[in-house]
């Protein structure tokens, strides 16, 4: 499990379908319903051409233990990997970003925190925020998003703004390139710009702001589909990011390569701290993943470290 | 000499179906009304749709930059797949504006762009290929519905008659 694992090209990632707005309470249930609308949306983005999709459960406030069960009362889904074992509801040990195999789609779990004061982003730490694949904050206005962005919060490696609607406030070049130099990804929704024509044009004036803050790079393509027919397959996607002067090849890259880098953000965040405890750190505690380890300090430490006392 | 450069589309109609049971585009439990309106749709109301969705997303001046220009060169109402002809200057107009389609008159659909080319012969044969693996996959999904006894056994001879009429309507396509 080491980040060379981290998968080929042209692969796609959609890190946002939407689950119900019920899977967002603690505690909170997904009917059989709405569980097949959500699992006829995987199935159509795989038709499209997505490799790796992530479903998201949207909660306000505080994360808790409690918005981790609706997961476990996940269907089974044809050609698709979950990334989280379905009776125990915790998470697997493959990497998210690994290759998927030929006409399957992996299926991930993502949160995103819609954050409206302090207190509540500092929540995102912790052993469930770990469990989640990507994690996502929403602040909801210009000072949360500074303090995103600027990394006060640590558990974060997406920040998603609502695309259709009006903000109030520009996002400036210095926030967004903060995010940037952390590593974080700013995510673009197209759902919005399906629907009526009010919210289109706050669409395509908000994602324009943003391309033009960000210059295209450290952009994610979504689609926040809450069902199968509100997704569209990449080569639209790009002829859609073309009105927002975002050319092709970087909106091909915000349908790979950028969600690519929010996972390995995820992963090393969560993962490899996991990996050091479970090969029994030796007294010099650092956070560099085993592989990176075993390239600086040589094979044979790390496998003796493997090894490790009984 | 000024040539007046252009880009093929090749799309696909997507229908919107429910979530119980997810079938393939082909088939659905779709009302007679929602069939009605499918077959209803014709090249020229493609063409028709296709200019007022310019309209509605990119004004009076970007429906003018494609009005002379713009033609639906086929369009078939069985496979929903079609070819639209557009200026090459502004094709991704075009292409934007398909892709923000929720709905085509009163059928609701997705459009779904499959190729784009400057040629209509690498678009000629995208649309061969996916009318193709629909039909055949359609085809195998009747073959299953007959052994469980729904509807009578359809001949093979339907199926390649479906696959010739298909790919002779794509190829005969003036360029």
């Amino acid at each position: 499990m080491d980040l060379r694992q981290i998968g080929g090209r042209r692969m796609f990632y959609d890190l946002n379908i939407a689950l119900p707005e019920s899977a967002g309470r603690a505690g909170g249930t997904i009917s059989s319903q709405d569980w097949a609308v959500v699992v006829q949306a995987v199935e159509q983005a795989r038709g499209l051409g997505y490799q790796v999709v992530a479903l998201n459960q949207t909660i306000h406030g505080k994360l808790a233990a409690d918005h981790l069960a609706v997961w476990r009362s996940i269907p089974a889904i044809k050609n698709a990997e979950l990334s989280w074992d379905r009776e125990t509801g915790t998470r697997g040990s493959g990497s998210a970003a690994a290759s998927v195999g030929r006409g399957k789609i992996r299926v991930l779990r993502r949160v995103t925190a819609v954050v409206s004061d302090a207190a509540q982003g500092h929540s995102l730490g912790g052993a469930v925020a770990g469990e989640y694949d990507v994690v996502a904050v929403r602040p909801t206005s210009d000072k949360l998003l500074a303090a995103a962005c600027s990394g006060t919060w640590e558990a974060v490696d997406v920040v998603s703004l609502d695309m259709g609607a009006r903000w109030g406030y520009f996002v400036k070049h210095k926030t967004a390139g903060q995010a940037l130099a952390l590593g974080l990804s700013l995510e673009i929704a197209y759902g919005p710009a399906l629907a009526d024509a009010t919210t289109r044009q706050q669409w395509v004036s908000n994602a324009a702001g943003l391309v033009r803050v960000t210059r295209g790079k450290g952009v994610i393509w979504t689609s926040g589909a809450r069902q199968a027919f509100d997704l569209r397959s990449p080569y639209d996607i790009t002829a859609l990011g073309d009105v927002l002067q975002l050319n092709a090849d970087l909106s091909k890259r915000a349908l790979s390569s950028g969600p690519r880098t929010a996972l390995v953000h995820a992963f090393t965040r969560t993962r490899t701290v996991r990996a050091v405890i479970s090969v029994k750190p030796p007294p010099e505690e650092n956070a560099e993943p085993a592989s990176k380890r075993a390239r600086v300090h040589g094979p044979s430490q790390s496998a003796e470290q493997r090894v490790g006392k009984p | 000499m000024v040539r007046l450069k252009n880009r093929y589309i090749c799309f696909e109609l997507q229908p919107r179906i429910q979530a119980e049971g997810v079938e393939s585009s082909l088939e659905g439990r779709a009302t007679s009304a929602y069939r009605q309106q499918e077959a209803n749709i014709s090249a020229r109301t493609i063409h028709a749709f296709v200019r007022e969705q310019i309209k509605l997303n990119f004004g009076d001046s970007g429906a003018g930059l494609v009005l002379s220009g713009l033609q639906v060169k086929y369009y078939s109402p069985q496979t929903r797949m079609g070819i639209i002809r557009s200026p090459r200057d502004h094709y991704q107009m075009v292409s934007a504006a398909l892709t923000l389609a929720t709905q085509v008159n009163k059928y609701m659909c997705s459009i779904r762009v499959w190729h784009i080319s400057g040629t209509i012969k690498k678009c000629q044969r995208a649309a061969i290929r996916t009318d193709r693996e629909l039909i055949v996959a359609w085809h195998r999904r009747q073959l299953a519905l007959a052994k469980a006894g729904a509807i009578p056994l359809p001949g093979d001879h339907a199926l390649q008659a479906m696959l010739k009429e298909s790919e002779s309507q794509i190829s005969t396509l003036e360029l």
